[in-house]
C-alpha cells in the first residue's frame, strides 16, 4: 500500500508547490508574450501582413518540409530499429551504434558537411534527405526501445492463435510501437519547424529562416514576431495532431512479462542484401559528413587553425554550457519532486507544461526574451543571464527525465525508515535522498550542457556582442562560404555531441544503469 | 511496562475513514495485527510510527504520549515491506544508520557484528551491500538496522511477505528470537493468518478497520467471539442451528455440542474442518455427496454436499480421499462454536 506520500515527507508544505509552479511559469513567459503581442498588433495590419504571397511561400516550404521529413525519418527510424532488434542481422550490436552516430552530429554541421561536398542538395529533395538523415534517429530510439520493452509472449499469443508471422507484426507489433514512433515523428516534427542552420545552409526558406532574417536585416520587431506566433501555432498544432493520433487508447503493460528476449526473423538469403543495404544508409548519414569533414579539415590546414581565436570560444561555449546545465538541474528538482511524490492533476499538469517548453523553436524563445528584456528589463539585454534563461527554458525537459528517472527509484520509505532511525527531514535528504539522486542528477547537468554546447539559434539570437561560442565561429565561416576554416569548429562540435550519444544509444536498449 | 497503548484511535485519508476508533494494549513480546488487504492495518502501523496524524485519540509509547511527535523521537524501530535497505550503504552502514554521531568506530563495529550474530547472520555480511543479499538476508539486515538504536519498540509492515513459503517461517523464527533477546516488544502487520497464529503471542484480527477479537493466537482460534473471525481463521464452514428450550441443538450433523450454552432460537455453528471425520462406509452419521478434493500431499481439503443449499468442508489424511461424486458418511468431534442468530 502507497499510503506515504500523503501525509510523509513534508519537505516544505508549500516551498516546493510555489517553487515548481515559480520554475514552470517562467518558461512559459515566452510563449504568453509572443501569443499577447502578436495580438496586439491590430487585426488589419496582421491580416496584411499574413496574406502576403511570400508568407504563402513560406508557409508551403515549411509544410511540404515536415511531411516529407518526418514520412522519410519514420521509415529510415523504424526500418532501422526493425532489422536490428528482430533480424538475424549479424553485428547487430555494432549496427545499433552506427544507426545512433547520426545524432552525434548537430543537423547545421551535417547540413555543411553536405553542401560543402555537393550543391545538389540545395532542393527540395535534397533538403527532405540531408534533414532526415539528422533526424531520423529521434524515431530510431524510442522505437528500439519499445520493440525491447515489448514483451515477446503477446506475439507468441498471436502466432499461437494462428497468425502468420506478417499479421504477428502488423496486428501486434506495429500497433504497441505506434506510441514510440508517434512521439519520434512528433519529435522530428518539432526540430524541423525549429531548424535554423541546416536549412540556411541548405538554401531553403522556412518560417524560422525567414524569422531570423527578419530579425538580422530590419530588425524589425513587429514583422519578427508575427512569423513567430505563425511558428507557435504550427508548433500547436503539430503537438494536437498527435494527441488526436495518439488517441484515448490504452496501451499499458498487463501483468510484468517475462524478461526472455525475443525472437527474430530469420534473414536467410537476405542477409547480403540487408547488410549492403544498410552498409550504404550508415555511408550516406555518417561516412558522407565524416569525410567531408575531414577532407575540409586537410585542406583548412593550409590556412592554419586559428587557436587565439577558437580557445576563447571553446572556453564560452564549455562555460555557458555548465552554469545553463546546474541552472536547468536545480530548476527540475522542485517540479519533478512535486509531480513524483505528490501526485495530483495539479503537479502534473506543471510538469506537463514544463515539456512543452520543449517544443518551443530556439528562434520563439530567444526572439521573446529579446523583446521582454528590451521593455521591462533593459539591463538583462544583450547580457549572459539571459542566454542562460533561453537555454533553461529550451533544455529544461531533458533535466526533467533525467531526474525522474532517478527519483522514481527512490521509494518515500527509505526517507521514513531513516526518520525513524534518528534523522530530521533535512537529515534524511542529505544521507539518504540525494546520495541516490546523484548519478541522476550528474546525467541530467550533462545532458543539457551538451545539448547547449551545440546550440546554433538562440545563441546566434541572444549572444551578447563579442561573445563567441564555438556554434557562432562555426556559423560566421559556413555561412561565409568558408568551409576550410570552419571545419575545426564543426570537428570541435562533433567531439561535443558524442557523449549524449552514447548515453542515449545505451539507454535505448536497457544498457544504461 | 506497557510498549504500546493505542486507545480510541481514529484516522483516514482525505474524508474517508480508515480507523474507527481502536483500543490495543502490547505489554511485551510479538502483538500480531491480522488482516485482509485494505482492512486499516498499515494505516495503524504508520500512525504508530508518526508517518500519519490521526484524527482522534491517543498513542502511548513506553507510557508516553507521542501524538504530534517526529517519528525520529518515538523510539521506534520500523521495518517496512521489502525491507528497503539504504542502496548506497553496504549492510555495516545500513545497521549502524541509526547510531548517534556520539558512538565510535569501534563500537559502531561491535555494534553491526552483535546485531548481525543476533540476526544469526554471517559476519561477513557486513561489507556486501543490499543487492548481493538473498530476500531473506535483506529482511534480516533491516530488522537489525530497526534494533541497532535499542527501541522498546519494532513495527514490522508485512516483513515477510515477498519471501517463499519455506523461507518465511525460517526467517520469522529468526527475526522473533531476536527481538526476545533484544528486549523489544514488536508489532507485526500480516495477512498471513499462519504467520500470525505461529508467531504472535498476542493477535488482533482487524476487518473494516476495528479490531474484531484481541487475544491469545490460541484463544482467537478455538474461541471466536465473532463469526467473521470464525471465518477468516483456518478453514471454517458457518452452518445453521437450532438451539432448544432444554439447551440442545439441532445441527444438520444431528445433535452437537456448543463450548458455550446459547438462548433458544436460531444459531451460527462455526465447524472446523479438521473437526469433521470421514468415513467412506455411509452406514452411520449424516451422509453427503463429495463434490470437490483439494488435495495437498500431507492431506487434503474435501467439499460436501449434505443438502441443497448446505456444503461442509472437511479435512482428510493424504492417504484416504474419497473420489468425487461418493457418498460418504460425516461426524464432528468436539463441541463446536454458536453464536446466536442466523449470521451467515
Amino acid at each position: 500500500m502507497h499510503l506515504g506520500t500523503l501525509d510523509t515527507v513534508r519537505y516544505g508544505r508549500w516551498l516546493v508547490p510555489a517553487l515548481a509552479g515559480a520554475i514552470v511559469a517562467a518558461c512559459l513567459v515566452p510563449v504568453g508574450y509572443v501569443l499577447w503581442s502578436a495580438a496586439s498588433v491590430g487585426p488589419d495590419e496582421a491580416y496584411d501582413f499574413l496574406v502576403r504571397p511570400r508568407i504563402g511561400e513560406l508557409l508551403w516550404n515549411t509544410g511540404r518540409l515536415m511531411v516529407g521529413g518526418v514520412v522519410l525519418s519514420v521509415v529510415f527510424g523504424v526500418c532501422g530499429a526493425w532489422v536490428v532488434e528482430r533480424t538475424s542481422l549479424p553485428l547487430a550490436g555494432w549496427w545499433h551504434g552506427a544507426l545512433c552516430a547520426p545524432l552525434a552530429i548537430p543537423a547545421f554541421v551535417n547540413g555543411y558537411a553536405w553542401v560543402a561536398t555537393t550543391h545538389a542538395v540545395q532542393s527540395y529533395p535534397g533538403t527532405v534527405l540531408v534533414v532526415s538523415l539528422s533526424y531520423y534517429p529521434l524515431v530510431y530510439l524510442p522505437t528500439v526501445a519499445a520493440l525491447r520493452r515489448l514483451d515477446p509472449s503477446l506475439e507468441e499469443v498471436a502466432a499461437a492463435l494462428g497468425r502468420r508471422p506478417r499479421e504477428v507484426f502488423t496486428r501486434v507489433v506495429l500497433p504497441a510501437l505506434a506510441p514510440a514512433v508517434l512521439g519520434g515523428a512528433l519529435l522530428v516534427g518539432l526540430h524541423l519547424l525549429a531548424e535554423y542552420g541546416a536549412l540556411q545552409l541548405l538554401n531553403y526558406p522556412t518560417l524560422t529562416t525567414a524569422i531570423l532574417q527578419q530579425y538580422g536585416t530590419a530588425f524589425n520587431g513587429p514583422a519578427a514576431t508575427l512569423l513567430a506566433s505563425v511558428l507557435l501555432l504550427a508548433c500547436l498544432g503539430l503537438l494536437a495532431l498527435e494527441m488526436l493520433a495518439r488517441g484515448p487508447a490504452h496501451r499499458a503493460r498487463v501483468g510484468s512479462g517475462t524478461a526472455r528476449p525475443a525472437p527474430r526473423t530469420r534473414l536467410g538469403r537476405w542477409t547480403a542484401p540487408v547488410v549492403l543495404g544498410l552498409g550504404f544508409f550508415v555511408a550516406l548519414a555518417v561516412g558522407l559528413p565524416a569525410a567531408s569533414l575531414v577532407r575540409w579539415l586537410v585542406k583548412g590546414a593550409s590556412a592554419e587553425l586559428d587557436l587565439a581565436r577558437m580557445l576563447p570560444a571553446a572556453g564560452t561555449s564549455i562555460g555557458l554550457a555548465a552554469v545553463a546545465g546546474l541552472v536547468a538541474t536545480a530548476a527540475a528538482l522542485p517540479v519533478v519532486w512535486q509531480a513524483v511524490r505528490r501526485r495530483s492533476s495539479w503537479s502534473l499538469g506543471v510538469e506537463r507544461a514544463a515539456y512543452t517548453t520543449s517544443a518551443l523553436p530556439g528562434v520563439v524563445v530567444a526572439l521573446a526574451l529579446v523583446t521582454v528584456a528590451i521593455s521591462w528589463l533593459p539591463g538583462l539585454y544583450q547580457t549572459l543571464p539571459l542566454l542562460v534563461a533561453a537555454y533553461v527554458i529550451l533544455f529544461l525537459p531533458r533535466a526533467l527525465v533525467a531526474v525522474r528517472g532517478v527519483l522514481e527509484l527512490v521509494p518515500p520509505r527509505l526517507e521514513e525508515v531513516a526518520l525513524t532511525l534518528g534523522q530530521s527531514r533535512a537529515g534524511a535528504m542529505r544521507r539518504v535522498t540525494l546520495p541516490l539522486l546523484l548519478p541522476g542528477l550528474v546525467t541530467a547537468t550533462a545532458l543539457v550542457a551538451l545539448a547547449v554546447s551545440t546550440e546554433l539559434t538562440a545563441t546566434l539570437l541572444l549572444a551578447p556582442i563579442g561573445t563567441t561560442t564555438l556554434a557562432t565561429e562555426f556559423w560566421s565561416e559556413a555561412s561565409a562560404v568558408a568551409y576550410g576554416a570552419a571545419a575545426p569548429y564543426a570537428l570541435a562540435l562533433v567531439l561535443l555531441a558524442v557523449p549524449a550519444t552514447v548515453l542515449l544509444g545505451r539507454s535505448s536498449r536497457g544498457e544504461a544503469r | 511496562m506497557t510498549a504500546l497503548q493505542v486507545s480510541g484511535l481514529r484516522a483516514g485519508h482525505g474524508r474517508r475513514e480508515v480507523l474507527d476508533g481502536l483500543d490495543l494494549t502490547v505489554e511485551d513480546g510479538v502483538t500480531a495485527v491480522l488482516g485482509a488487504s485494505g482492512c486499516g492495518k498499515t494505516t495503524l502501523l504508520r500512525c504508530v510510527a508518526g508517518f500519519i496524524t490521526p484524527t482522534a485519540g491517543e498513542i502511548r509509547i513506553a507510557g508516553r504520549s507521542v501524538v504530534g511527535l517526529a517519528p525520529r523521537r518515538r523510539g521506534i524501530g520500523y521495518v517496512p515491506q521489502e525491507g528497503a535497505l539504504f542502496p548506497h550503504l553496504d549492510v555495516g552502514g545500513n545497521i549502524a544508520f541509526g547510531l548517534g554521531r556520539s558512538v565510535g568506530r569501534p563500537e559502531r563495529q561491535d555494534r553491526v557484528a552483535e546485531l548481525l550474530r543476533l540476526l544469526e547472520l554471517p559476519g561477513e555480511l557486513a561489507e556486501r551491500h543490499p543487492h548481493e543479499l538473498s530476500g531473506g538476508q535483506q529482511q534480516r539486515v533491516a530488522v537489525a538496522r530497526a534494533l541497532a538504536p535499542r527501541p522498546g519498540l519494532v513495527l514490522l509492515d508485512e516483513p515477510f511477505s515477498s519471501l517463499d513459503a519455506g523461507l518465511r517461517e525460517e526467517s520469522g523464527r529468526a527475526v522473533v528470537r531476536a527481538l526476545r533477546t533484544a528486549g523489544a516488544a514488536a508489532l507485526l502487520v500480516t495477512h498471513d493468518q499462519g504467520e500470525a497464529l505461529s508467531l504472535a503471542d498476542q493477535v488482533a484480527v482487524m476487518a473494516s478497520g476495528r479490531f474484531l477479537q484481541v487475544g491469545s493466537a490460541v484463544d482467537v482460534y478455538l474461541t471466536p467471539e465473532h463469526p467473521g473471525v470464525a471465518a477468516f481463521l483456518g478453514s471454517a464452514t458457518l452452518l445453521p442451528g437450532e438451539a432448544g428450550p432444554d439447551g440442545r441443538v439441532d445441527s444438520p450433523f444431528g445433535e452437537v455440542a456448543l463450548t458455550a450454552p446459547q438462548p433458544a432460537g436460531p444459531v451460527t455453528l462455526v465447524v472446523r474442518a479438521e473437526q469433521v471425520q470421514v468415513s467412506a462406509d455411509a452406514t452411520s452419521g449424516t451422509k453427503g455427496v463429495v463434490e470437490e478434493v483439494s488435495f495437498f500431499g500431507h492431506d487434503a481439503t474435501i467439499r460436501v454436499r449434505l443438502s441443497d443449499d448446505v456444503h461442509v468442508t472437511a479435512r482428510v489424511a493424504g492417504t484416504g480421499i474419497p473420489d468425487i461424486g461418493t457418498t460418504v458418511a460425516l461426524e464432528v468431534v468436539g463441541p463446536l462454536v454458536g453464536y446466536a442468530g442466523d449470521l451467515r
